[in-house]
């Protein structure tokens, strides 16, 4: 019934840090063994705390950045063993949509050449046409036509990540990743993009894997989330059973952090202690035991797989495995 | 029927004191050789030992109300046009900069969005610390004000302060450095706290963390917090009273339940409809539609007059004051015939 778009089997990026003499290199793993699957015309989200490798995770899989190992399968095809041309040419299925509206244009190009460009890269189209596609483009993330000559510093924030969206659209992308599109908006701005993202999705029937530190955007766009700790999955559940019924006690605190915009439901103290442990030299065993209030003495030893608990409900947590049994 | 009241009352009832009356204050920047108004006619009142939430989107003026009543604005390109800020007697509006050097940070204290730029990376925190002591009390030696400052960085819940106290801002976290913020802030025992965003750049288990020691330690010490957010939900878990601003203007003031259970103006409206909610699933979020309108090009009439769905004429062409209504205080003509239950 459901058919995954793409499948991401063990996906690793380690990056080399800096050596001491006399001992050997150390890797800070940003991304660590992170396998999951993304259904064709649903939103994945991810989410997870600054530094938990939910950017570089993004950019691997559509190859940005060169992984360390694993595989990511887009369409039957491993990316990974693609050459450089058609790799190129796979780009045009899949676009990515970035957090920063001001640094992802340039400032030199008018919003007709931003728009255009995948065109000239990708199509043999004529310049009518091409003219045709763009004006239709504009129309559809709801630019007017009369903004076409101008320069994006004459652009507010929230009509830059429109110029951003009908460019990473304009080629008819069926998976689009979007790296906190968000999240340097205004309140009222950020509805106005959700609701775009959400009605583009439906009309051009997209698939979005959907990165964000915000749980409360996830929830409201996201089908199924996945959540990020220190380079690995914890847990991954569709958006219902994520928000009702959370198993990774980490899942737990995350949500229990959230401000809730209703005065009536303050909680009276902080859920969780301490910081993120620093991705250099993770704890050993389950890399959240040295905040986790529920810890147990095995959580200290080994990393506790990701196990389907019920269906389609995956965690990463002793305490979960054991009471399964 | 309920009686109306003032919204000063209930808080004077109960015997509490005004600390900080800003009244009718407006400020302007030079812009290209032009002087252009960024926030207009805001008052309000802030009273002894309540969280004030200011909330507001970018640009709408909530960073300038603070910084304009502690002279931290750049004196050669902005200016306050009229309006007061009484505090304890004072009008901080008037006072001279040796006047004001001594309030500030002693009795009006202020945390920045960023504690990696506002902390200066070459001192090492027990060093800023003591001098921030040692500026407003002359009599104390730096034995004594080095003892106080690793005291108050246990306070804020800093593991192994006397460690800590020699270590420079880089060697500490987001949420470290925001810490040590906090005790530097309120080592002078100050009767108003001024919070700029102060968990804005920070995750939301550190915000949790942070926003607790906040709350906590401005009861313990009975201060007045200024707390200045975009985030709807840090308000309705900090605040006791808020104030919305939009581009300029103080839109709506009410008790914080009042203003999530009722809110009236309908930019208020908006906003909180268009927030998504970590809590419940929202099936469709409310947008309110266009842009703030740029400093240099404000309505002449309410502000929010461009993209309000109840707009009418009037609103175009003349600007609502605040009206007192059902305890809220609210810019919009739709309230204009409550003035006479008052």
């Amino acid at each position: 019934m459901k058919t995954p778009i793409i499948t991401i089997e063990n996906l690793q990026k380690y990056y080399p840090a800096k050596k001491k003499s006399f001992q050997e290199r150390q890797y800070v793993k940003a991304v660590d063994d992170v396998s999951f699957c993304v259904y064709k015309g649903e939103t994945f989200g991810i989410v997870g705390e600054s530094g938990c490798g939910k950017s570089t995770l993004c950019k691997s899989i559509i190859r940005l950045i060169e992984p360390t190992g694993g595989r990511v399968i887009f369409q039957g095809v491993d990316i990974n063993q693609l050459k450089k041309e058609e790799m190129r040419l796979l780009r045009k299925h899949m676009q990515i949509i970035f957090q920063d509206p001001y640094a992802s244009l340039n400032p030199r190009m008018t919003v007709r050449e931003l728009i255009k460009a995948p065109l000239d890269i990708f199509t043999d189209d004529s310049e009518e046409e091409k003219m045709k596609t763009v004006i239709n483009m504009m129309r559809l993330v709801g630019l007017n036509e009369e903004f076409i000559q101008k320069y994006p510093h004459e652009f507010s924030g929230g009509q830059r990540q429109r110029i951003v969206i009908a460019r990473a659209l304009i080629i008819n992308p069926e998976f689009v990743c979007c790296d906190e599109p968000v999240s340097a908006l205004d309140v009222s701005v950020r509805a106005q993009v959700l609701n775009l993202m959400q009605e583009v999705q439906r009309k051009l029937n997209l698939t979005y894997l959907f990165i964000s530190h915000d749980l409360s955007v996830v929830r409201y766009l996201c089908d199924r989330v996945a959540v990020m700790y220190l380079g690995k999955i914890v847990e991954i559940a569709t958006k219902d059973e994520l928000y009702n019924n959370p198993l990774h006690p980490y899942t737990k605190c995350l949500l229990a952090s959230i401000p809730v915009p209703d005065p009536e439901k303050v909680r009276s103290h902080s859920p969780l202690e301490g910081d993120v442990p620093s991705p250099y030299n993770p704890p050993a065993g389950c890399y959240f035991h040295t905040r986790c209030p529920c810890v147990q003495a095995n959580c200290s030893l080994t990393y506790p797989s990701l196990i389907e608990v019920s269906e389609g409900h995956f965690v990463a947590c002793h305490l979960c495995h054991t009471k399964e049994v | 029927m309920v009686p109306h009241f003032f919204n000063e009352e209930p808080y004077l009832e109960q015997g509490m004191k005004n600390n900080l009356e800003v009244k009718n204050l407006s400020v302007s920047f030079l812009i290209r050789k032009n002087w252009v108004q960024a926030i207009d006619d805001v008052s309000f009142s802030l009273y002894q030992g309540e969280i004030l939430g200011i909330v507001g989107e970018s640009g709408c003026g909530k960073s300038v109300t603070s910084m304009s009543i502690l002279h931290l604005l750049p004196e050669t390109t902005s200016r306050i046009d009229h309006g007061s800020a009484l505090f304890q007697g004072q009008d901080l509006c008037t006072l001279n900069n040796k006047a004001m050097s001594k309030i500030r940070g002693k009795k009006i204290a202020m945390i920045f969005q960023d504690s990696m730029t506002s902390l200066n990376p070459v001192v090492s925190v027990g060093k800023q610390l003591v001098e921030a002591v040692m500026l407003h009390n002359s009599g104390i030696d730096k034995q004594k004000a080095s003892e106080l400052s690793i005291n108050i960085l246990g306070k804020v819940g800093i593991p192994s302060p006397s460690k800590r106290f020699k270590e420079y801002p880089h060697q500490l976290s987001g949420g470290m450095r925001q810490r040590v913020m906090i005790a530097m802030s309120l080592i002078q025992n100050p009767d108003i706290l001024i919070a700029d965003e102060p968990t804005t750049s920070l995750d939301v288990t550190i915000q949790a963390q942070i926003l607790e020691l906040l709350r906590n330690l401005g009861k313990e010490r009975d201060v007045s917090v200024m707390l200045i957010t975009h985030d709807m939900g840090v308000v309705a878990e900090m605040a006791d009273r808020v104030l919305v601003m939009y581009a300029g203007n103080v839109m709506e003031v009410a008790d914080v339940k009042s203003i999530f259970k009722n809110p009236l103006h309908p930019y208020t409206q908006g906003l909180l409809a268009s927030i998504p909610r970590p809590d419940v699933d929202v099936k469709s979020l409310f947008t309110i539609e266009g842009n703030v309108p740029t400093l240099t090009n404000m309505p002449k009439g309410c502000r929010f007059c461009s993209r309000c769905k109840k707009a009418t004429k009037r609103c175009e062409e003349q600007k609502p004051p605040l009206f007192t209504f059902q305890g809220h205080q609210v810019r919009c003509w739709l309230y204009e015939n409550s003035k006479e239950d008052n």
